[in-house]
C-alpha cells in the first residue's frame, strides 16, 4: 500500500534531479552579464589612442568587459587613503568614500592607469565587489580590481595579479595606554596578544615573522579587531601601515601606531586583481611600469601618504 | 504491471523476487552515474576540482582542521551541558499555573521570544565585544566564554521550547490521576509529567544540539580560531578552497551518527508506543 506513491515520488525526484542538473549546465554563469558588452557601442573616436602604433594594449584593441569602458572594482565602503575626498551623498552606492573623485592613492592610480590605457576619466565605471569575491575563482565582473591586495605567489596561480603600484609595509596599532605604546622591537611583541583580520599578510607576518607565545586572534574584518583591541581582549592590531593610519586617525580616539615592521623576505606590494589570463593584464603592467617610470606613482604616494599620514618609526 | 514496493537494494520482495532489489541498484546507478557524468564533463569542472578537491592542499590543511574543530567540540559540549537543564528549568517556569507565577512565565516568555529572534551572531558580536568593554572588575574578557555564554543564551531558547511541546503533549489526566494519587504538583511534574515529556522530545532536542555543533562556527566572528575560522585562514593563503570541504566532511563526521542516533530513537519509540496498543 504504501510502496505505488512512494515509488512515484522517488521518480519524480530522480526526473527532478536530472532536469536541474542538465539546466544547470547550460546556464550561463550569471556573475558576468553577457548583455553588457553589447549596450555601449564602443566609441574608439572620442579620445585617439596614446600611440598611433598597432599594438594590443591600443585603446581600440583592449577586449574590456564593456567595449569601450574601463570597470574597476573595489569594496564598499572604500576607505583613506586609499578613497578619500567629501563624503559622497547619501543617495550615492558608495558609503565613505566615492572613488570616482579620483581622490586617495589607489582611486589615483586606477585613474592613472586608465589615462595610460587610453580610458578617459569619463570612460571609467567603479564597481563595487567585496574582497572575498575579488579571490574567488571564475568570470569577474570587473576588469581590474584595485583592494589593497598584496602579491603572493599563491593567489597568483588563482587570479591575475599585476605589478605592484604601492609598497607596503605592516605596522602594528595598539592603545597609548597600554604597554604595547612602548615597544619599540619586533621581539618585544612576542609576548603580547595580537589580532589581525583573517586573509591578510599581517597574519601570516604575525604568525612567520612575529612568531607570539599566544595564538593570534583572527576576525571576519579589522573593525572586529578593533572592537576586540577596545575590549582589551588583544593588547595590538597588524595590519598594513596605510590602513593603520587609518585606524589611528578614524576608529580609534587613543590609538597609536607603535611602529612599521621590517620587510621580510620579498617587498610586500599591492597589486591590481585581473581575471585569470586577462588578455588585459601585460597593459595593465605596462601602464604601471610607465608610471614608475615618470614618477607619478612616487607623486601620487607623496600626496596621499606622506603628507597627509606623516612617518612612523620601523621596530627594530 | 502493478508498481512493486520500493525497498533498498539487497532486500528481498514478500514474495522472494529479487525484481525490486534489482531496480532499486539500476536506478541508483543512472541517477549518480548521470549526475557525475554532468558534473565531471561540465566546461569549469577541471577549474572546480583544481580550486574545492585539491589533494595537495587538503593534505597540508587537514591537521590544523583537526586541531582547530577541538575548539568546537569544547564550544557545544560545555554549551550542551548548560542548555539541557538550564531550557528544562526555563520551560517548566513557563509551565507553572495560578495567577501568582504570572511574571515568571511572563519572564520566561519574553526570553524565549528575544533569544530566538535575535540573530545568534548579534548576540555573539554584543556579548564578546560589548561585556569586555564594559571594563567592569570580575568580568571576563576571554572571547571563548562569550561564546559559550551566548550560545547557552540562545539555545536555551530553542530548547526550553522543546520541552513545552513535550510537557504539553502529556494528557492533563496523568496530573489529575497523580494527584489523586496523593502526589504534590511538584512531584507529579517530577515524576509523572517530566519523565513522559522528556522521553518524547529526544529527537528534537538531538536535533538542536545539531544545530548548536554547527553554530560553533559564529563564535569564530570574535577572534576564537575554530575549524570555520582555520579553513579561512588557510583559503586565503593559497586561495584554494579545499580545506572548506574539509571542514563540511569534520562537520559532518559530527552530524551524521547523531542524526541516524535520532532517527533510530525516533523509530524505537515509535515501537514501543505501538506495542503499548493491542498488536
Amino acid at each position: 500500500m504504501l510502496g505505488s506513491p512512494r515509488a512515484v515520488a522517488v521518480a519524480l525526484t530522480l526526473v527532478l534531479a536530472v532536469a536541474a542538473c542538465t539546466g544547470a549546465t547550460t546556464t550561463p554563469s550569471p556573475s558576468v552579464p553577457a548583455s553588457t558588452a553589447a549596450t555601449s557601442a564602443p566609441s574608439a573616436l572620442g579620445t585617439p589612442p596614446a600611440s598611433a602604433t598597432p599594438d594590443a594594449c591600443a585603446r581600440a584593441n583592449l577586449k574590456t568587459l564593456t567595449a569601450g569602458k574601463l570597470t574597476i572594482g573595489t569594496d564598499n565602503p572604500a576607505y583613506g587613503p586609499w578613497f578619500a575626498g567629501p563624503a559622497p551623498a547619501k543617495s550615492s552606492t558608495w558609503q565613505n568614500a566615492d572613488p570616482n573623485n579620483g581622490a586617495g592613492l589607489e582611486a589615483a592610480t586606477a585613474y592613472a592607469i586608465a589615462d595610460k590605457l587610453g580610458f578617459a576619466k569619463a570612460d571609467v565605471v567603479w564597481v563595487v565587489v567585496p574582497f572575498n569575491n575579488v579571490i574567488q575563482p571564475g568570470p569577474k565582473s570587473f576588469d581590474l580590481d584595485l583592494n589593497q591586495v598584496s602579491w603572493n605567489p599563491q593567489r597568483a596561480q588563482q587570479v591575475d595579479l599585476s605589478d605592484g603600484y604601492f609598497d607596503d609595509n605592516q605596522a602594528v596599532v595598539g592603545l597609548k595606554a597600554n604597554g604595547i605604546a612602548r615597544v619599540t622591537t619586533v621581539s618585544g611583541l612576542a609576548s603580547l596578544r595580537l589580532g589581525t583580520q583573517v586573509g591578510t599578510t599581517s597574519y601570516v607576518y604575525i604568525t612567520d615573522n612575529i612568531r607570539p607565545s599566544t595564538k593570534p586572534s583572527v576576525y571576519s574584518s579589522m573593525d572586529a579587531a578593533i572592537a576586540a583591541l577596545k575590549a582589551k581582549q588583544i593588547d595590538g592590531v597588524v595590519a598594513d601601515l596605510g590602513t593603520s593610519f587609518f585606524m589611528r586617525d578614524v576608529q580609534l580616539s587613543d590609538g597609536v601606531i607603535v611602529g612599521r615592521l621590517p620587510t621580510v623576505g620579498e617587498q610586500e606590494r599591492f597589486a591590481a586583481v585581473l581575471n585569470l589570463g586577462s588578455p588585459l593584464t601585460p597593459c595593465v603592467n605596462q601602464a604601471i611600469a610607465a608610471l614608475k617610470a615618470d614618477g607619478t606613482l612616487e607623486q601620487i604616494r607623496q600626496k596621499w601618504i606622506v603628507s597627509t599620514e606623516g612617518d612612523v618609526p620601523e621596530l627594530k | 504491471m502493478r508498481l512493486r514496493r520500493f525497498r533498498p537494494a539487497g532486500v528481498h520482495d514478500r514474495d522472494g523476487g529479487r525484481r525490486p532489489a534489482l531496480i532499486a541498484l539500476s536506478s541508483t546507478f543512472v541517477v549518480f552515474g548521470l549526475l557525475l557524468a554532468v558534473g565531471l564533463n561540465s566546461p569549469g569542472w577541471p577549474l572546480v576540482q583544481k580550486s574545492f578537491f585539491n589533494a595537495t592542499y587538503l593534505a597540508d590543511s587537514w591537521p590544523r582542521q583537526i586541531e582547530a574543530i577541538g575548539t568546537n567540540v569544547q564550544l557545544f559540549l560545555i554549551a550542551e551541558v548548560i542548555i539541557l537543564p538550564a531550557a528544562l528549568l526555563i520551560a517548566v517556569l513557563r509551565s507553572l499555573p495560578g495567577p501568582a507565577f504570572f511574571p515568571v512565565r511572563l519572564l520566561a516568555v519574553l526570553y524565549t521570544d528575544f533569544f530566538r529572534g535575535v540573530p545568534g551572531v548579534l548576540v555573539i558580536f554584543i556579548l564578546g565585544f560589548g561585556m569586555p568593554t564594559l571594563g567592569l572588575p570580575g568580568v571576563p574578557i576571554d572571547p571563548f566564554f562569550w561564546g559559550v555564554v551566548s550560545l547557552v543564551l540562545i539555545y536555551s531558547a530553542y530548547v526550553s521550547e522543546v520541552y513545552r511541546a513535550g510537557i504539553e503533549s502529556v494528557h492533563p489526566s496523568q496530573e489529575a490521576a497523580a494527584r489523586s494519587l496523593g502526589l504534590s504538583r511538584a512531584q507529579a511534574l517530577r515524576h509523572v509529567i517530566l519523565p513522559q515529556a522528556v522521553r518524547r522530545v529526544i529527537p528534537p532536542l538531538l536535533n538542536d544540539f545539531i544545530g548548536l555543533q554547527k553554530d560553533t562556527a559564529l563564535v569564530s566572528f570574535i577572534g576564537v580560531v575554530e575549524v570555520f575560522r582555520q579553513a579561512q585562514i588557510d583559503e586565503s593563503a593559497s586561495f584554494n578552497f579545499t580545506p572548506y570541504l574539509a571542514t563540511a566532511a569534520l562537520f559532518l563526521l559530527l552530524t551524521v551518527p547523531l542524526a541516524r542516533l535520532t532517527d533510530w530513537l525516533a523509530a524505537r519509540s515509535r515501537r514501543r508506543q505501538l506495542g503499548g496498543i493491542a498488536r
